[in-house]
């Protein structure tokens, strides 16, 4: 069984540190939040895991009868994470998965951050090589420059632009797969901020719970265009033209030529389409001629210069928009261990907050996941550190041995990274 | 107070024509008749059943022993399924559940709409037309049903064809939209299912013990038992079905399952036996051998496969010899066993270096294997030169000498 939303290898034998500060914070959050935020859907079905300071690697095979002895665990052990089973099961407490009982698993998308590229990555994250120290930005090579080696330890940084993009990626699942393709109402999806680096969508109904590892496959395959060919969706070049798709098509056709229409649109508007500049200066030629035609649902996409090859390259890159960022193990596997409701990130001291759609529109994780408020705290950075916001402030970039008045939020957000230490 | 037979909404012709509706043995339940009272009153039913079961045997896709225009056509799907059971060769049943479901699916293509929606309704496909403001059509050709996308996947998540998968089906407000011939292949996938479901008459000691005492039926089940079992032992190429000549040591996870399920007599997907034939011949098996591990196949035709083996090896078309496919190509065909709790290796999921096809994975293997081979045999070897010292010690010392070497 793997974690969703944690390096899960890092913590086998290793005691998770947490400063005495922080799990005291910890503590007060668990006693003071409500048994009913807390408790998952069929409480009693599921397996719950947690990574706890001082003792190594994950606790697993816990099971709770009664909400109020999950909440009693929470406040006595304070863990840095706590996950449940997204499986249900009859026996949720034994400790073989075959003796467990699998009952049927909740349908799981999850959107992270750190599977999607975005620029700002090479400017907070970085990477340091085990065999020989050596240091770089942006993600880690295949092999250490330096000596050659190959395992490094990623330091990743999260930041607005990577959170936003997480957040753009979600509402283009919920609103053009589930919503539109999928015929799903907004309303029957359970939608959570992880806590950390990005969202998960959780279908719970029985019909999804009653899913098979190749139906989930095959919806993650949609989702993320896997397997996808233009030829059988009916993009046929033919000796007298081009056949290409209909807005009103269903499926990944309409999908395509939406986009097309909305990317042509955008070059009226100065906005960049992420086509190469060979193939984006034949479209601007053709650009008034196709959009008529889209609009008019015409399926002749002949045009001057734009050969079969080109509308390749084309379709190529408008799939890559269109398609979207999930992490397609979590959705396949049925065996898997999920963030549990409104429990804290040991990562970050962030809430995993529960959304309705409406809410995840003016979402801003820095702000609203942010639990621990006000208070200023001197703190010492251990390390250099790049600029982050908690709420509305600005803080950094540090480097290391600076000292600072921060938020009690941006303490415990560095704490639980361990890039600080608080002064006395 | 006697329950109310339930009012049959499919008409009594449509169920003598397909007697594996839930509609139709709901029927021959009202009618209490017991299967050997059935067997008995109609005359012809052993001859077709051995027909049937003949048919199977030689792989075809259509058998001319199924009546479809009275009761018989009824009682003689149980009766197939019972004798499934009692024979218990799964490689008969799969080759029967091809037969049957390529059968009916024939015929259905040839029915009206209504009745094509009918049987697919009584199977559990809750297939609707299309409201005419809603109507769906792809370069001019017509989409007139649409399915539940959950119970779209329920059947074709099991399809291996790139065509079927659906990323590329018409989908729309949780809707597949679907054509008739696609409809009708679902119904042909479900009918399979049904004929290879493990049957209830197995279990049935009561009904075995009629069987097998009944002066006329026993010769005939034994009758139809022996010719099975020698046909089967034939098509295996003589040796039982799990003793292939393949040489699965080095394989990799994906050829494993595929090669395992072809063991099972279980029908291969089109593009399982074309990744399974490009690796086997890239391997350097020859055609001979690729044929006799297809001989295991249901539908197996040894003329139509060693042509397309050998097309395959290079040796007809345009001779280009095809290579298997890579990784990404089989983890979107849902191919890839990396990950299988059965299959799955952590030389796939944990390389030392990464690789893209799976004959990488298998010369890795390959040349690991009989690079372990070749120490053990030094050290045996060793071993054997120790021995051969102490022998020959030994040997010197009998003679009452010391000086065995200057000798």
């Amino acid at each position: 069984m793997h974690a969703a939303g944690v390096m899960h290898k890092r913590n086998e034998g290793v005691e998770p540190r947490m400063s005495e500060y922080v799990r005291a914070l910890f503590q007060a959050y668990y006693r003071q939040v409500g048994v009913d935020a807390l408790v998952p859907k069929d409480l009693t079905r599921r397996e719950f895991g947690f990574i706890i300071p001082g003792k190594k690697g994950m606790v697993r095979h816990q099971a709770f009868l009664d909400p109020k002895d999950y909440k009693g665990f929470l406040v006595q052990n304070s863990p840095a994470h706590a996950y449940h089973s997204a499986t249900l099961y009859n026996s949720p407490w034994k400790d073989r998965m075959d003796q467990k009982d699998y009952t049927g698993c909740d349908l799981i998308f999850d959107i992270d951050c750190d599977h999607i590229e975005t620029p700002c990555k090479r400017d907070h994250d970085t990477w340091i090589c085990k065999g020989c120290g050596g240091q770089g930005a942006g993600k880690a090579p295949e092999k250490c420059p330096k000596c050659g080696g190959n395992k490094f330890e990623d330091r990743s940084w999260l930041c607005d632009v990577c959170l936003d993009k997480a957040k753009t990626e979600t509402r283009k699942l919920i609103d053009d797969f589930l919503v539109k393709d999928f015929g799903l109402p907004a309303d029957s999806m359970e939608i959570y901020f992880s806590g950390q680096r990005g969202y998960h969508v959780h279908l719970e109904r029985d019909a999804f719970r009653k899913m098979g590892a190749d139906a989930r496959r095959e919806m993650a395959d949609y989702i993320t265009a896997t397997g996808l060919s233009i030829s059988t969706i009916g993009f046929l070049p033919m000796t007298k033209g081009i056949r290409g798709f209909t807005t009103a098509d269903p499926g990944w056709a309409g999908k395509i030529a939406r986009g097309l229409l909305e990317a042509i649109s955008g070059m009226d508007a100065g906005r960049a389409i992420s086509v190469p500049p060979k193939e984006l200066e034949l479209l601007r030629a053709n650009k008034d001629v196709l959009k008529k035609r889209l609009l008019e649902n015409d399926i002749n996409w002949s045009l001057a210069g734009i050969g079969p090859g080109i509308w390749g390259h084309i379709i190529e890159r408008l799939i890559e928009d269109l398609k979207c960022a999930i992490d397609v193990p979590v959705t396949i596997d049925v065996h898997r261990l999920i963030r549990a409701p409104a429990t804290l990130h040991g990562k970050t001291g962030f809430v995993n907050c529960k959304l309705t759609r409406q809410q995840l529109d003016a979402f801003d994780p820095f702000t609203d996941a942010v639990v621990f408020k006000g208070n200023a705290e001197k703190i010492k950075t251990s390390s250099d550190v790049p600029r982050f916001r908690i709420e509305d402030r600005t803080y950094g970039p540090y480097k290391k041995d600076e000292t600072d008045t921060v938020s009690i939020g941006a303490a415990v957000f560095l704490l639980c990274r361990n890039l600080c230490e608080v002064v006395a | 107070m006697t329950a109310q037979p339930k009012p049959r909404t499919i008409p009594f012709n449509v169920l003598c024509k397909y007697p594996f509706l839930n509609e139709s043995i709901a029927w021959m339940q009202e009618k209490s008749v017991t299967p050997i009272e059935a067997l008995y009153s109609h005359a012809s039913m052993t001859d077709n059943i051995r027909a049937i079961i003949s048919d199977a045997l030689d792989g075809k896709e259509q058998t001319k022993a199924l009546r479809h225009d009275d009761e018989e056509g009824l009682y003689i799907y149980p009766w197939i399924r019972i004798i499934l059971a009692f024979l218990n060769l799964p490689r008969l049943t799969h080759r029967m559940g091809n037969l049957l479901s390529k059968h009916f699916s024939n015929l259905l293509e040839q029915e009206n709409d209504l009745t094509v929606l009918v049987v697919a309704r009584d199977q559990s496909i809750n297939a609707e037309e299309v409201p005419s403001d809603k109507r769906v059509a792809i370069n001019t050709v017509p989409f007139p049903y649409r399915l539940p996308f959950l119970e779209f996947l329920d059947v074709a998540a099991r399809f291996k064809s790139h065509a079927w998968k659906l990323v590329n089906k018409l989908l729309k407000g949780g809707y597949v939209y679907l054509r008739k011939h696609d409809l009708v292949r679902l119904l042909e996938e479900v009918i399979k299912l049904k004929v290879i479901e493990p049957s209830a008459a197995a279990s049935d000691d009561a009904l075995k013990e009629a069987f097998s005492s009944d002066p006329l039926l026993n010769p005939f089940y034994e009758d139809i038992a022996a010719n099975a079992r020698e046909r089967m032992a034939t098509a295996a190429g003589g040796g039982g079905m799990e003793d292939l000549p393949v040489d699965d040591n080095a394989f990799p996870p994906c050829i494993n399952a595929i090669v395992e399920k072809n063991a099972r007599g279980i029908n291969l997907a089109h593009s399982e036996r074309l990744f399974l034939v490009y690796f086997l011949l890239t391997i350097g098996k020859t055609v001979d051998e690729v044929l006799d591990l297809f001989r295991n196949q249901p539908d197996y035709n040894e003329k139509i496969t060693r042509y397309q083996v050998e097309f395959a090896a290079g040796k007809h078309g345009k001779q280009t010899q095809y290579k298997p496919h890579n990784c990404v190509t089989l983890e979107s065909l849902g191919m890839c066993k990396k990950d299988d709790p059965q299959f799955g290796s952590k030389y796939c999921t944990e390389p030392k270096k990464p690789f893209k096809n799976p004959l990488t994975f298998y010369r890795r293997r390959t040349w690991y294997r009989a690079k372990k081979a070749s120490e053990a045999a030094s050290a045996r070897a060793g071993e054997d030169d120790e021995a051969r010292v102490d022998a020959a010690g030994a040997a010197s010392d009998a003679r009452g000498g010391g000086n065995a070497q200057a000798e």
